[in-house]
């Protein structure tokens, strides 16, 4: 067995960089199927993003053993390395999405005429292009994280084809959490918070069929490293956690609440903020269970 | 392509004496490793940033109830499809053109991506330098035409260094004497990752010597794990999104008072 390379600051970090991107292309979809209806969710999408994507980034520089020599990373692209493509990935998103908070930020009421917000005021067109370019980037970006671990030799990650889904799935549905929790916040349109609940449920159906896809080929591909999950050290944290907390809870209750809004119960926000919290925990959960497990089984 | 390097580890020579393992440590300047009785004569437990080669301690128990002691002399393996050179995301790891594979410690930034890569658990990190290690096949004496350390200091001959195709020929033909001698006996490396650098001949079979059976690039799953990426962002795009957001329901007009403002 093998000492832990990858800490849980590497878990801290899949988490924010997944929540970032997620809330991102959440937003900018959001906004283009519905032509603008939803344009206030790609202002969140973007004010949540970048921050989270930075500090993440942040993160895994820290965890390098030679911080100050990352920029040897961007020196340098390796197409069969996952983390050389998520280095380029991370900086575009970086850029797109920045660019695309600026364009929001400049619309604020702090912001003046003049300065570096200024100028980016009224760039209908730079916002649509970041946004366009930014969403796709996201989805990839959020993919990307499961990918990374599938390439290395740990036999949880990487016996099966459906780790950089399920990373892309589950990030979709706490980028949808994070988004929820901020409307709530803001005390913003109920009726939206119930959109984005809905959506929300459909993600948590699409992973608990990704999730179990997953589990059945481990079972079958590498049944050692399956059971360190399900019934090892790591199962309580797994069924409690990960399972009921982050997946079933949270769509009974968005379940419960489409219908309970359906009897005007009033627009009471801590439903979706309990469901909100819930997946975001489990979706930490998710990824440092996956992060040590798959060391263990090394 | 230059000619192969070749490095031949006869297990059934070995006695366990750990010499090569101090030989390392001599010729690469690397510390020793304070570490605690284990119950096992192996000694470090495991291969680290200052570690490159150890010898593996194995107890095959067998169905009479005796206990053969078996001995593996373990580092990197060498390999032509590197799972390190694959995922290496700076160029530091990379295959030299006699199939050495080496970690450039200048360019290495210490991701650690390499050390969870490794089929063989060949690579260490190393918080003194910051960056990861491994054995190098003594790159620069191989280059001034001399053995490795291991190979040199090596008391009963179990290590031999040399080209590729030399050291296959002498594998064979220790393999054809183990088995007249009515042993068994196995090649491992010839094919293994598109045939490794380093060759062993083993009296038992791989798996019993801690050695993975059919061993897979790290980057093996990595396509069927894109496709599952991409498959699942256009589903995602579709449903939820344009399926919910598209839709001309009543949610946002009903509520009044409350709709998002265009210009927000
Ligand atoms: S044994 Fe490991 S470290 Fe050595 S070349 Fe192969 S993958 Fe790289
Ligand atoms: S630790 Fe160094 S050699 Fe290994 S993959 Fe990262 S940069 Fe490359």
């Amino acid at each position: 067995m093998h000492e832990v390379n990858w800490p849980a600051l590497i878990a801290v970090y899949l988490f924010m960089a997944g929540v970032g991107v997620a809330a991102f292309y959440t937003g900018v979809l959001a906004d283009i199927f519905s032509n603008g209806r939803y344009r206030r969710l790609a202002k969140y999408g973007a004010y949540i993003g970048v921050p989270m994507i930075v500090i993440g980034v942040l993160m895994l520089l820290f965890d390098l053993g030679k911080p100050m020599s990352f920029w040897r990373l961007l020196l340098n692209f390796n197409a069969s390395s996952t983390m050389s493509i998520g280095v380029w990935l991370l900086s575009a998103f970086m850029v797109l999405g920045g660019l695309n908070a600026l364009t929001w930020l400049a619309e604020e009421k702090f912001a003046g005429n003049s300065g570096i917000l200024g100028a980016f005021k009224n760039k209908p067109g730079l916002r649509r292009f970041t946004g366009l370019v930014g969403m796709p980037v996201g989805l990839l970006t959020a993919g990307y994280t499961g990918v990374l671990l599938a390439s290395t030799s740990s036999s949880l990650w990487s016996s099966t084809p459906y780790l950089g889904l399920l990373f892309l799935v589950s990030a979709t549905s706490t980028g949808i959490a994070a988004l929820m929790l901020v409307l709530a916040w803001r005390k913003e349109d109920f009726a939206v918070i119930q959109k984005l609940a809905r959506a929300d449920a459909l993600v948590i159906v699409f992973e608990i069929i990704v999730f179990s896809l997953l589990l059945l080929a481990l079972g079958s591909g590498a049944p050692e490293a399956a059971a360190v999950i399900l019934k090892g050290s790591y199962s309580l944290v797994f069924w409690l956690g990960i399972v009921a907390c982050g997946l079933v809870i949270p769509l009974i209750v968005e379940v419960y609440n489409m219908f309970s809004a359906k009897l005007h119960t009033g627009n009471d926000f801590t439903v979706p903020v309990v469901a909100s919290v819930l997946i975001l925990v489990g979706g930490f959960l998710l990824r440092y269970v996956f992060l040590f497990a798959g060391q263990v089984s090394l | 392509m230059a000619e192969q390097m070749g490095l031949l580890i006869d297990v059934s020579k070995c006695t366990g004496c750990r010499g090569c393992q101090v030989a390392c440590k001599q010729w690469n300047n690397l510390p020793a490793t304070a570490t605690a009785f284990s119950g096992s004569y192996e000694n470090p437990p495991r291969i680290e940033g200052n570690t490159w080669t150890r010898v593996k301690f194995t107890e095959d128990r067998q169905s009479n109830g005796s206990v053969r002691f078996l001995f593996r002399k373990t580092q990197c393996m060498h390999c032509t499809e590197a799972s390190c050179v694959a995922v290496c995301a700076t160029g530091a790891a990379t295959r030299m053109e006699n199939g050495t594979v080496v970690i450039d410690q200048d360019k290495c930034v210490g991701c650690k991506n390499c050390v969870v890569a490794c089929p063989f658990g060949a690579v260490g990190f190393d918080p003194q330098t910051g960056t990861s290690r491994k054995c190098r096949a003594c790159y620069e004496r191989v280059a001034n035409n001399m053995p490795p350390a291991c190979v040199k200091t090596c008391p009963p001959g179990a290590l031999q260094s040399g080209k590729r195709e030399d050291i296959l020929a002498a594998a064979g033909e220790r393999v054809s004497q183990l088995k007249a001698a009515g042993k068994e006996a196995y090649i491992y490396g010839q094919k293994e990752l598109g045939g490794t650098g380093v060759i062993y001949v083993l009296d038992a079979p791989p798996k019993v010597y801690g050695l993975p059976e059919n061993p897979r690039p790290a980057t093996a799953s990595v396509t069927g794990n894109w496709l599952g990426v991409l498959v699942g962002a256009g589903i995602l795009a579709f449903a939820p999104f344009k399926l919910l957001f598209s839709d001309k329901g009543s949610d946002v007009e009903n509520s009044p008072g409350t709709g998002v403002d265009e210009n927000a």
